[in-house]
């Protein structure tokens, strides 16, 4: 508990104007959507907007055990938040420079403010042949900062990799107060140019820590071109069967840069479910005939190209492949896509997610959706569907989820998009049910959770790797010897002492 | 008026994306502009949609009790409906806050203390500008300006701020030589019109307003008129939105700009004037982004001959807010003027030299601050452009 003594200390760090104690703005930051449900209220909240008064946050809060959270400004949905009650809440958001550009070697550096929206509009109006990896479907204020180190999923993610991928070097502050450099940026006067460093790489320690580790104030990241000929082939199939190995076979190809999609639930899944239940539009033969021809399974290929030539040469590879496919038997065809669905695809970021939130939403409950993701092989995609098909039901919920290529389809990151009604104690407590039951399965068949929550999928997760686990504890001491770096997430510790 | 219990679905369908805090202008290649200008000027995630909206839930959950912190973030917001449009789950967000702040009335806690005596002239006096009734229709005293009760079947309701604001009485003045050139059969109500409760419901205080506007339908019903025209943007979503949540209005409610434009549409106001201006249109939050009024005023603007109508990168529903609304200009005006500085410098940016737009209120608040940054740059309302064109 923070008293009035430390919240003066931390004053004199900051200066009154960003730091308050205020408890309608300490619960303004309560996070329970989209991709977490835990999310409590902290004591106070600092603003801080130098690397200098986060280390002397940081010492303070270390030598009082008092816990600390940093928020860079928002992830690729929701924000991070205490995961115990009280401490400090670090909101980074006044950290928000592009520090630099480096086109040559095709990096940028960031502070964790930095938003999607304003590094797109800022590479649009600079640095327009160049693309900042965002995540697709994500909100402009989310974090470039905080979606890298939830390892999250970018535009280009299809392609190059999930977007700590990218990541090329961090600069972090411990919390005993010092600041460390990783990758080639830890040799003074270096280039963030390299990702693996002076020595074994200390960057993959904050990735995927969920603040556990240290607060980042710098990210050094890969950009890619921004080609000027863009499109969407809209593939549909019968089968998860097809759906898998249809695309493997262009995937391995190297074409498309964001592969996504599911099953034909994805449609109605956007809408409200009371109306569509009004209106029959719950079944995929209703929606055939009232509406258009939606296939059981789709994927959406997002192709970019240098040269129009090209793009046509790569839609040509995904119907060659397709109608290889179809004299095997399979059920797999390229479909002609609404140029409204497609142009709203195509913008950058954009808020096709977020009308998950509605489905549930009636006239007397409201709504609410769970991204609860998985990275898992390509190959095993299949299975992932049908666990969905059948786990989902049992537990109230529609078969709403998405799947999508990692790396050219080496890996597929699935999601159930559990539609809940965040007003409804019942339908929560099912989402819970549901996440747990279903990560049981899931780390049974070796797949990933890839934002373990704190109650679920990070206890489970961990107690089956115990050697792994007790490696990471021992240097999360090493780093945090109070272990006051955000508590309880990733069930690393809780507060000693 | 819903109560906020009504409303509770929508607050617990907020997931916090946060995607309320930018503009979107649906082209997101021009970047992402701030568009929340409490969440602009204050910064904690509170000020903003997506923070207030947690406030809200924590309330409805019991976590949070009401008092002045809760009430000084909540009235800290011009309602403009920035969050309201950006919503893509369609959260009524500026219905949530009104009902919110109704509560906080009733919690002894809202409105302000800088707001009270507006909320005291428009009890006593029909008007929040402290003046008497007998002064509302001075304007039209040396015009043509008939009765209503004489006959006609527009009624043109003029709305306090054109009625009382010296600076603004040619607003009125302009609307009304517009429609007898264009041989309108209207009225107005003269010393008999009263406001239409818009500042009181935005504020919360909702048992005046109430009253208010049910004495206003009534009054409407029984004139017989088929059309309301209103000069003011916030009488027009007071009166064309809120009004038939309350009872049934007869009449259909318009507002000016709409109203020209249909008059141009069917040929009955032709311009045989150039005004050779460049200008920029600023769109009123409440005819914009709650009512998405944004083609009719382009369409009278563009049918004027000689006049160049340039865009600022915040128009239409995206529109960056003055600032005066939701009560911030009674009681922040510091902050107001800052905000409607801001859409100024936008405009300048553009190259015009002139600023239109089409309600009084925002008027008030941009020549504030036109004056208070040294601008060039001209503030006028669109019917003074009409005017000179006929």
């Amino acid at each position: 508990m923070i008293d009035q003594k430390h919240v003066e200390a931390l004053k004199a760090i900051v200066g009154d104007e960003y730091i308050t104690t205020s408890k309608p703005i300490r619960v303004s930051y309560l996070a329970k959507s989209i991709m977490d449900m835990d999310s409590e209220v902290a004591d106070v909240v600092i603003r801080p907007q130098s690397v200098e008064e986060i280390q002397k946050i940081l010492i303070y809060a270390n030598e009082h055990k008092v816990p600390v959270t940093p928020q860079s400004k928002g992830l690729s949905g929701g924000t991070a938040t205490p995961t115990v009650p009280g401490g400090i809440l670090l909101d980074l958001s006044r950290m928000n420079r592009i520090i630099e550009v480096d086109t040559d070697s095709r990096y940028m550096v960031v502070e964790p403010g930095v938003t999607n929206g304003q590094i797109w509009g800022y590479f649009i109006e600079n640095y327009p042949d160049w693309v900042p990896p965002i995540p697709d479907g994500a909100p402009a204020q989310g974090s470039v900062v905080g979606n890298t180190l939830d390892r999250g999923f970018s535009v280009v993610t299809s392609k190059y990799g999930p977007q700590a991928d990218l990541a090329l070097g961090l600069e972090v502050v411990l919390p005993t107060g010092e600041v460390i450099k990783t990758g080639s940026w830890a040799l003074p006067g270096a280039k963030p140019f390299y990702r693996w460093g002076i020595g074994p790489d200390m960057t993959g320690l904050f990735l995927g820590a969920q603040g556990t580790m240290g607060v980042i104030t710098k990210l050094a990241t890969q950009i890619v071109p921004h080609m000027p000929y863009t499109d969407i082939e809209l593939l549909g199939f019968e089968t998860p069967e097809e759906l898998q190995d249809v695309c493997l076979d262009i995937l391995k190809q190297e074409i498309g840069v964001m592969v996504q999609g599911g099953p034909w639930w994805l449609v109605p899944g956007v809408r409200q479910k009371e109306e569509l239940q009004n209106q029959g539009l719950l079944d995929i033969n209703a929606w055939r005939e009232k509406k258009y021809y939606v296939p059981n399974y789709m994927m959406n290929f997002e192709i970019w190209a240098k040269t129009e030539a090209e793009l046509t040469e790569q839609k040509l590879t995904i119907k060659k492949v397709v109608e290889e496919w179809r004299e095997k038997g399979a059920n797999a065809e390229v479909l002609p896509l609404h140029p409204k669905a497609k142009a709203a695809r195509l913008k950058k970021p954009n808020k096709i997610a977020i009308p998950y939130a509605s489905y549930e939403r009636t006239s007397t409950r409201g709504g609410g959706f769970l991204f609860i993701t998985w990275y898992l092989p390509w190959k095993d995609t299949a299975e992932f569907c049908h666990i969905c098909e059948e786990q989902m039901p049992k537990y109230g919920f529609d078969p709403i989820y998405w799947v999508a290529s990692i790396k050219n389809g080496r890996d597929c990151i699935g999601m159930p998009i559990v539609c809940y009604s965040a007003q409804d104690e019942e339908s929560v407590k099912a989402v819970n049910e549901f996440d747990k039951a279903t990560a049981e399965i899931f780390l049974d068949h070796g797949w990933l959770n890839y934002r373990p929550r704190k109650f679920t999928h990070a206890p489970m997760m961990y107690e089956r790797a115990p050697e792994y686990y007790n490696m990471l504890v021992k240097f999360k001491k090493l780093l945090d010897p109070n272990g006051i770096m955000h508590p309880g997430s990733l069930n690393l510790n809780l507060l000693e002492g | 008026m819903k109560q906020l219990e009504e409303l509770a679905p929508f607050v617990y369908t907020c997931i916090h994306c946060k995607f309320c805090q930018d503009t979107w202008t649906d082209e997101p290649d021009k970047g992402f502009p701030e568009g929340c200008p409490a969440g602009k000027k204050f910064e904690w995630e509170a000020f903003y949609g997506s923070g207030r909206m947690q406030i809200i839930r924590a309330y409805l959950d019991g976590d949070l009790d009401l008092d002045e912190d809760v009430a000084d973030i909540l009235y800290k917001c011009s309602c403009c409906g920035n969050c309201k449009v950006q919503c893509d789950n369609d959260i009524p967000t500026v219905d949530i806050y009104e009902a919110f702040r109704a509560k906080l009335v009733e919690a002894g806690l809202g409105s302000l203390p800088a707001h009270k005596p507006l909320v005291t002239s428009i009890k006593n006096y029909d008007n929040p500008w402290q003046q008497p009734r007998s002064g509302r229709a001075r304007w039209a005293k040396k015009l043509d300006v008939p009765d209503i009760k004489k006959g006609g079947n527009v009624l043109y309701y003029v709305g306090c701020t054109a009625s009382y604001d010296p600076n603004l009485k040619v607003l009125a003045e302009n609307t009304a030589n517009i429609f007898n050139k264009a041989g309108v059969n209207f009225g107005i109500q003269g010393k008999k019109e009263r406001c239409c409760g818009s500042t009181l419901m935005r504020m919360g205080e909702r048992e005046i307003a109430l009253e208010l506007a049910k004495d206003n339908i009534q009054t409407f019903n029984n004139l017989g008129v088929d059309t309301i025209v209103t000069s003011c943007a916030g009488c027009f979503k007071t009166i064309s939105q809120d009004y038939p949540e309350i009872a049934e209005l007869t009449p259909e409610v318009l507002h000016t700009v709409q109203f020209l434009d249909r008059l141009i549409q069917e040929g009955n106001l032709e311009f045989n004037n150039p005004v050779n201006m460049k200008v920029t249109y600023h769109d009123p939050c409440h005819l914009g982004k709650h009512n998405e009024v944004t083609e009719a005023p382009r369409n009278v603007l563009k049918a004027i001959p000689g006049l160049e109508l340039v865009e600022m990168k915040r128009h239409g529903v995206d529109s960056w807010c003055c600032g005066a609304g939701g009560g911030v200009r009674t009681a922040f005006l510091d902050w107001a003027t800052e905000a409607a500085a801001e859409r100024v410098k936008e405009a300048e940016s553009t190259g015009a030299d002139t600023l239109v737009s089409a309600c009084p209120f925002c008027y008030q608040n941009i020549e504030t601050a036109i004056k208070s940054i040294g601008s060039n740059m001209k503030m006028i309302d669109i019917v003074e452009i009409v005017e000179k064109a006929l």
